[in-house]
């Protein structure tokens, strides 16, 4: 994608953008503005024509991002293949010239990129659970380097007054995100995990909410119940316990709203998703 | 006859640098659990700057464990030191409090430009030898030492192309940015091969014409080819002309640490310490030559 004015001249800035341009540019044969331009800046020399040279930094722009692309999103590629995955990636690498200085960042927006026809139109037939599994790697990986937090413990918990539960802000740590699945993807992720013969994608009778976190310095992530998906995306919206409270009595009337809300806190201790309460005791 | 007669004089000619703390290696995830278990005959390490330019977890654990026992030097890829807009603030920002928790032996990043207008091309770019581009790079490098507190250690990078504005060597615009901004080179023996070969000039002439008071540190690394021309790969062993220049560099440098980089196709740490010490052998033969 070639969006920038190729500038003329023989400044410095003028030279960077022609020789950018050359190498982010989709096509460099039919581009005919940037191709000219970068190559009259370059001396042919020995056997190596101008284009020969800038092709080298053509060629290693996509195959540095591609690699980090195989390297991130690790189970789609087994699943995809990897005629399938460069074929979408490369796609994708063309349209997304990358933006931030760390590679680590690349790649974040290819789950949903993938989420629209693009399978069907590269003539894959329908297979949204490709999405899926490419959202659980690329939260699996930001799991394992998010930031680090003090994570709220048993004691933590017992130490709120009882009063102050309502108010209560219950902070998750960085690494954790929610996810939704419509197909039976965890299936696919474990079996493509295992190297065993990943099952026939089949969409679920049901969304079901997927947690991803980080514990002991590894990335997990396991399905949670209709209630503790409410529970967990309130959190995330930065609701307090009280409010939680309500919405799970609101969306499950038959439930036990202080054993379920309860027992939640305790299973998210014992994840350590939650860093240290925030009580407001005024 | 003493052996440290080569670095005696370059250190009487006013050498600038540290004193050399010996062979090291790049650090790799492959060998995390190597250099944990127990010691290893590795003087330093060379840790990937933006590798650890992350939010927290595994990466800097292992970072801390590892510093425990090794002195670091830290290497970046992305300072982009050769862009007209000037060194990315937050990134500089960034590096800073990497810097600051390391406590590294000297930062270095490379002679090049990484992206421009919001873009990464995540790649070394190469400069046009121009007055223009030796100011922006001098301009740059002071801006970079100013914040870090420290001098700056710049790589030679690889190169394919070769700008038809430019007005002076390679040769001549590294050695003047390192005099016109006061800062210090990581001469990368395998880069100045790979170039020599693409663009056909002489390497050992080239580092005649480095500032001898202001070299660092050296990089070897593995090439591969490519036919006609050759690509700085870093997924191969040393090779035979990079040995032999890196024995003229030694010869005229003197005592000067060196570090073996290997960034793909990573071998068992046994195969790097023992490639590290033909480097070591080979230093110790050019220095008693040079005496």
């Amino acid at each position: 994608m070639n969006t920038e004015a190729i500038e003329a001249g023989g400044d410095l800035a003028a030279i960077q953008a022609r020789m950018q341009a050359y190498v982010l540019a989709g096509d460099v044969a039919s581009d005919v503005s940037s191709d000219a331009a970068a190559l009259a800046d370059v001396q042919a020399s020995g056997a190596l024509s101008s284009a020969r040279r800038l092709g080298i930094y053509h060629h290693a722009y996509r195959a540095r991002l591609l690699e980090t692309m195989r390297d991130t999103f690790g189970h789609t590629l087994s699943y995809l293949g990897d005629a399938w995955f460069n074929h979408l990636a490369l796609a994708f690498i063309e349209q997304h010239p990358s933006r931030h200085a760390n590679l680590r960042w690349y790649g974040q927006m290819w789950p949903d990129w993938l989420g629209g026809d693009r399978l069907a139109a590269a003539g894959a037939g329908d297979h949204s659970e490709v999405t899926e599994l490419a959202s659980l790697d690329w939260s699996l990986r930001r799991a394992f380097d998010a930031a680090d937090q003090p994570v709220a413990n048993l004691a933590d918990l017992a130490a709120v007054p009882a009063e102050a539960w309502g108010e209560v802000m219950l902070e998750a740590q960085p690494c954790v995100a929610a996810l939704t699945m419509q197909h039976n993807t965890l299936s696919l992720w474990h079996a493509l995990d295992r190297d065993e013969d990943v099952p026939e994608a089949q969409a679920l009778p049901a969304p079901m909410g997927v947690l991803v976190w980080r514990q002991d310095e590894r990335p997990h992530f396991r399905s949670v119940t209709p209630q503790e998906d409410v529970a967990l995306t309130a959190m995330l919206l930065g609701r307090p316990f009280g409010d939680i409270c309500a919405l799970l009595a609101e969306r499950f009337p038959e439930a036990d709203v202080a054993m379920l809300a309860s027992s939640l806190l305790r299973r998210w201790i014992d994840d350590g998703i939650l860093q240290s309460f925030k009580a407001e005791t005024t | 006859m003493s052996m440290f007669r080569a670095a005696d004089n370059a250190w009487a000619h006013g050498r600038l640098t540290q004193p050399s703390p010996g062979f090291g290696l790049s650090l790799r995830t492959a060998h995390y659990a190597d250099f944990l278990a127990q010691p290893q005959r590795v003087d330093w390490l060379e840790i990937l700057s933006d590798n650890y330019m992350v939010p927290g977890g595994k990466p800097l654990r292992m970072l801390d464990a590892i510093r425990a026992h090794y002195p670091m030097a830290m290497h970046g890829v992305a300072l982009s030191i050769g862009s007209v807009e000037g060194p990315d603030r937050a990134y500089l920002q960034q590096l800073k409090q990497l810097v600051d928790h390391v406590q590294p032996l000297w930062v270095s990043d490379h002679l090049c430009w990484t992206g421009v207008h919001g873009r990464q091309l995540h790649d070394l770019m190469p400069l046009p030898y121009t007055d223009e581009a030796l100011d922006v790079v001098v301009r740059n490098v002071r801006q970079v030492q100013d914040v870090l507190g420290r001098r700056l250690v710049l790589e030679n990078v690889s190169s394919y192309v070769n700008f038809k504005q430019s007005q002076m060597s390679e040769w001549d615009f590294v050695a003047a940015v390192c005099e016109r901004a006061d800062c210090l080179l990581l001469l990368d023996v395998n880069n100045i091969y790979v170039s020599s070969v693409n663009h056909g000039f002489d390497a050992m002439g080239y580092i005649d014409r480095m500032p001898a008071h202001r070299v660092q540190q050296m990089h070897l690394a593995g090439h591969s080819h490519n036919g006609d021309h050759i690509i700085d790969t870093h997924d191969q062993p040393v090779s035979d002309p990079v040995w032999a220049l890196y024995a003229h560099a030694c010869r005229r440098f003197g005592h000067v640490a060196t570090m073996i980089e290997r960034d793909d196709h990573i071998p068992p740490l046994p195969e790097l310490i023992n490639e590290l010490d033909q480097a070591r052998r080979m230093a110790a033969g050019a220095w008693k030559e040079a005496a």
